[in-house]
């Protein structure tokens, strides 16, 4: 009999390889602000697109690779590049930077990017001749002859548009407004950055997935970093609506979930208890790519010679609607949360966010086939002195488990590769969280290969300076019919 | 270490001098314990901050230190800090910082 | 190092935590009561 019960549908992902964006990421801009220098620097420690398609990281985000195969390849994996890229992808293409750029123009309603006229006429057919970006260029965006775009280039708030290396600017982004920093030309194109992603992972997903039409989605709920508003209304929104409307979907409508990087798990939670309860039949969740997380630590790479690894923007997109009697399903019971009082560390919060439920759903370790957490890639972490997160992650979690007399403590150092995920996500956090691999999950679901996978995903609030707490909310999805 | 951070140390360094002041660290991993504890010391590794060539020489220990745990309560410990130190490679942490301070 | 407690009595103190570490709230929180002033607290989020 036909339910509300909610079930995953389909999930897609894409990755728009962005390499002359990444002098706007935050750390980037800032240290180019304060060494003009720099830039030359960064410039030539960028790889290209083909580098991109064939790095091993890369390819797992989109599906051409199994998570499995980051296992057997011994890390870093920047210097151990594929023949060649693999291929038609599963989860989404890597989108090549023109064609980005262009399409920042195209998804500005109110004009404030421009591109060179000559930029547009060779790029706008590479736009019309693919599926997924087609119906995105269907409107000629403002062009501007060489010299008008050297006048815009004169003004003192806007930032020139370059591509793949090259000196000339292709396009520039104007201020959208003089005296509002929520305008400013850097807002502007961080938020049209998050836009483009989010609806190029919407398209994915309708290339990819069978029986979605853009007509049937009611709602669409992101879970992007951005701040959308204005000097009234900082991170006002609705960036979910404006993707909605640039991907086509014009019978849905948006909502914004914030949780820093924790947001995908909570939007997806939302998203099927909306479908349970009958409110919307079909819902997307999507986290458009994070504009501010390219280059984040560049310096360290840099210094040791090696690319600079953040230079795309990473997109995800889930479907999630009614039992079909096929498709993996979200169970509302097994949904973790963080209590105020649980406290900051990371067993506090791995013990009421993995143990948690498993307990309310009286289920041993044992039950649990697949637990997924941050899956920052390790080539950028441990460069960056920082460690693998992922595996410092699972080792946790593993040593809460064995406190909890859930496991024993001999198999703490096995407990990642048992039911963990090696990391291979872009850094930007909402994408790494449990959420980058939902594609990857309903793909080892359907082929039997797990039954079960609870998805984990942690927010540092104190970053905003207004609690010192973090947060953090798990998922658990599960095979239709078990 | 974040330059944010090492601004408000230089500040707390000049206003209380280096005998008034301990430094306690919590960081995961044995390379960002010793930036930190470098930069608290012997001045920023990475030159790019306030305490870049600055030698505080301030008290700094992790607290996964035995010293450091001495100090706190053992129920503290066992309830705060026990787990951490069991998922996180705390001995070399120890050992590292150890190494520093003999040089 | 020698497992001699050391003396926070009097001082003031820095304390610089890690989310995926032990965070500052939860030092402050184990070292409350031994004596020394909190000057300065933060935590640091490397991702």
């Amino acid at each position: 009999m036909p339910t509300n019960r909610p079930v995953i549908k389909g999930a897609a992902t894409a990755l728009a390889h962005t390499p002359g964006l990444v002098r706007y990421g935050s750390k980037p801009f800032r240290e180019s602000k304060a060494q003009p220098e720099f830039l030359a620097e960064l410039t030539r420690g960028l790889w290209s697109y083909d580098k991109a398609c064939r790095y091993l990281p890369n390819q797992v985000f989109i599906g051409s690779q199994p998570p499995a195969r980051l296992w057997e390849v011994e890390q870093p994996w920047f210097d151990k590049l594929a023949e060649s890229d693999a291929g038609e992808p599963p989860f989404g293409h890597i989108l090549e930077e023109r064609r980005f750029l262009a399409l920042l123009a195209c998804a500005d309603p109110f004009k404030h990017v421009l591109l060179r006229e000559r930029f547009w006429e060779e790029t706008s057919p590479l736009l019309s001749d693919s599926p997924l970006t087609a119906a995105l260029a269907s409107q000629t965006p403002p062009l501007l002859a060489d010299a008008q775009l050297d006048a815009e280039l004169e003004a003192a708030d806007c930032l020139p548009l370059f591509a793949n290396g090259e000196d000339a600017p292709v396009g520039v982004v104007k201020t959208g407004h003089s005296e509002d920093e929520a305008l400013s030309a850097p807002v502007l194109l961080e938020n049209l950055a998050c836009k483009v992603s989010g609806a190029l992972s919407m398209h994915e997903l309708l290339n990819h997935v069978e029986g979605l039409d853009l007509s049937d989605v009611d709602l669409v709920l992101s879970c992007s970093e951005e701040a959308v508003g204005d000097r009234y209304q900082r991170g006002g929104g609705n960036m979910a609506k404006a993707i909605a409307e640039f991907a086509g979907c014009d019978l849905a409508t948006g909502i914004d979930i914030k949780d820093f990087c924790a947001a995908p798990i909570p939007a997806m939670v939302i998203g099927a208890s909306l479908v349970e309860s009958g409110v919307f039949k079909n819902v997307v969740v999507v986290g458009g790519g994070s504009l501010p997380k390219l280059g984040m630590k560049c310096l360290y790479q840099l210094e040791q010679g090696i690319p600079v690894l953040e230079d795309a923007l990473a997109a995800v997109a889930v479907w999630i609607g009614r039992d079909d009697g096929k498709s993996p399903v979200v169970n509302l019971q097994g949904v973790g949360r963080h209590p105020i009082k649980a406290g900051a560390a990371l067993d506090k919060q791995f013990r009421e966010l993995v143990l948690g439920p498993l307990r309310r759903l009286e289920w041993g370790v044992d039950r649990l086939d697949r637990v997924v957490t941050e899956l920052h890639n390790p080539d950028i972490m441990v460069t960056a002195k920082a460690g693998d997160v992922a595996a410092r992650n699972y080792k946790m979690m593993a040593a809460m488990l064995a406190m909890a007399k859930e496991i024993d403590r001999s198999d703490i150092a096995g407990f990642a590769r048992a039911k963990g995920v090696c990391g291979y996500a872009p850094t930007q956090g909402h994408i790494a969280s449990g959420f980058v691999y939902v594609p990857h999950a309903l793909r080892e679901m359907a082929a039997g290969a797990i039954r079960n996978c609870m998805l984990v995903a942690r927010a540092s609030l104190f970053l905003g300076q207004m609690t010192e707490l973090t947060d953090g909310m798990s998922v658990l999805i599960e095979r239709n019919g078990d | 270490m974040d330059l944010e951070d090492q601004g408000r140390i230089k500040e707390l360094a000049e206003e209380y001098g280096k005998d008034g002041i301990v430094v306690l660290l919590g960081a995961p991993t044995t390379e960002s314990s010793q930036v930190q504890f470098e930069t608290v010391t012997t001045g920023d590794p990475s030159y790019a901050g306030p305490l870049a060539g600055v030698e505080l020489g301030l008290d700094a220990y992790h607290v996964f230190e035995p010293n450091v745990k001495a100090a706190i309560d053992p129920d503290q410990y066992a309830e705060n800090i026990e787990i951490l130190e069991m998922g996180l490679d705390a001995d070399a942490i120890v050992g590292a910082l150890a190494g520093m301070r003999a040089g | 190092m020698t497992g001699e407690p050391i003396a926070l009595d009097g001082k003031k103190l820095i304390i610089l935590g890690e989310r995926d570490g032990v965070p500052a709230p939860v030092i402050q929180q184990a070292i409350a009561g031994l004596g020394g002033e909190v000057a300065y607290a933060a935590t640091q989020c490397f991702v």
